[in-house]
């Protein structure tokens, strides 16, 4: 088994949020916290493009390298982990993270900062597979059931892909090579007819 | 009880307390080891009861899912 990896198509993500909700709705995450947002860039822009981020289980994770208590493990499948019993909730991983995926709990009152809780690419945690204290701490371990990601998962246009990172590399690959451009987008003639058809109503004629 | 007696056993218990101190291992952090619990692999549960070729093999599956284009094919057939 390769690398667990997500791979976003800035082509096809449309804004839904749908792989935030998910998200969110998988793991029953707190008001606050978001371990997947979509970012947009030129929003609002004719030709903005849109992309879905959170943990990208860096193969050399910078959150690794700085938490002074070492709570940070990297699985077999080279999912980014940590163990919540031990994080002190200092905010190193924040200022490391180029991705700002670490996320802090601050539902409390004077400013309280909990431990951190990022995407754990549905793996769980230290605590025992699929367990009450797994669920609690880090949300349900869709790996551990032989699944994939609920984000990508979910993903309408499949603009979120998730899982080997090898397998959905020849995906994404295979995909740019046949899609090509304009009309020959996949779903084009679906949703707007085939190019070379003619039109309905003959240029001219009154409808 | 003499109050040298008194004394000695005092004295005895204050050196036992002080000593006790020394006993006491400070937690060092190891620089870049895990110091938290150790995980278990995603196949080794009730479902896949330690089973990892079927656990790579449903998600390979799942992989094979996210690809709409050998999908379309293989439904048209």
């Amino acid at each position: 088994m390769a690398r667990m990896k997500f791979l976003c198509d800035a082509e096809r993500c449309i804004e839904c949020n749908g792989c935030v909700t998910a998200c969110k709705s998988e793991h029953d995450i707190p008001w606050g916290v978001n371990r997947r947002r979509v970012v947009t860039l030129n929003d609002g822009v004719p030709g903005e493009k849109s992309i879905s981020v959170a943990c990208m289980h860096c193969s050399d994770a910078p959150c690794m390298a700085v938490c002074p208590v070492d709570c940070f493990y990297k699985t077999s499948e080279g999912v980014v982990l940590h163990d919540k019993d031990l994080c002190i909730g200092c905010g190193y991983c924040f200022y490391a993270c180029p991705f700002g995926a670490p996320q802090f709990p601050q539902d409390g009152a004077f400013g309280l900062r909990g431990k951190m809780d990022k995407c754990t690419f549905c793996a769980g945690g230290p605590e025992a597979d699929n367990s009450e204290a797994e669920y609690k701490k880090y949300g349900r371990n869709r790996l551990a059931e032989g699944k994939l990601p609920a984000c990508a998962e979910m993903c309408s246009t499949k603009a979120l892909l998730g899982g080997d990172a090898d397998v959905i590399s020849d995906i994404y690959r295979n995909r740019v090579l046949k899609r090509g451009k304009g009309s020959e987008i996949w779903g084009w003639g679906t949703a707007y007819g085939k190019p070379d058809a003619k039109p309905a109503t003959p240029p001219g004629a009154k409808s | 009880m003499t109050a040298h007696k008194m004394i000695a056993v005092c004295a005895s218990c204050a050196l036992l307390l002080f000593v006790a101190g020394c006993g006491d291992k400070p937690v060092v952090y190891k620089q870049g080891q895990y110091q938290g619990k150790p995980d278990s692999q995603p196949w080794e549960n009730t479902q896949f009861k330690g089973n990892q070729v079927e656990w790579e093999k449903a998600i390979k599956a799942r992989n094979q899912g996210q690809d709409e284009y050998t999908r379309a094919v293989a439904s048209a057939k």
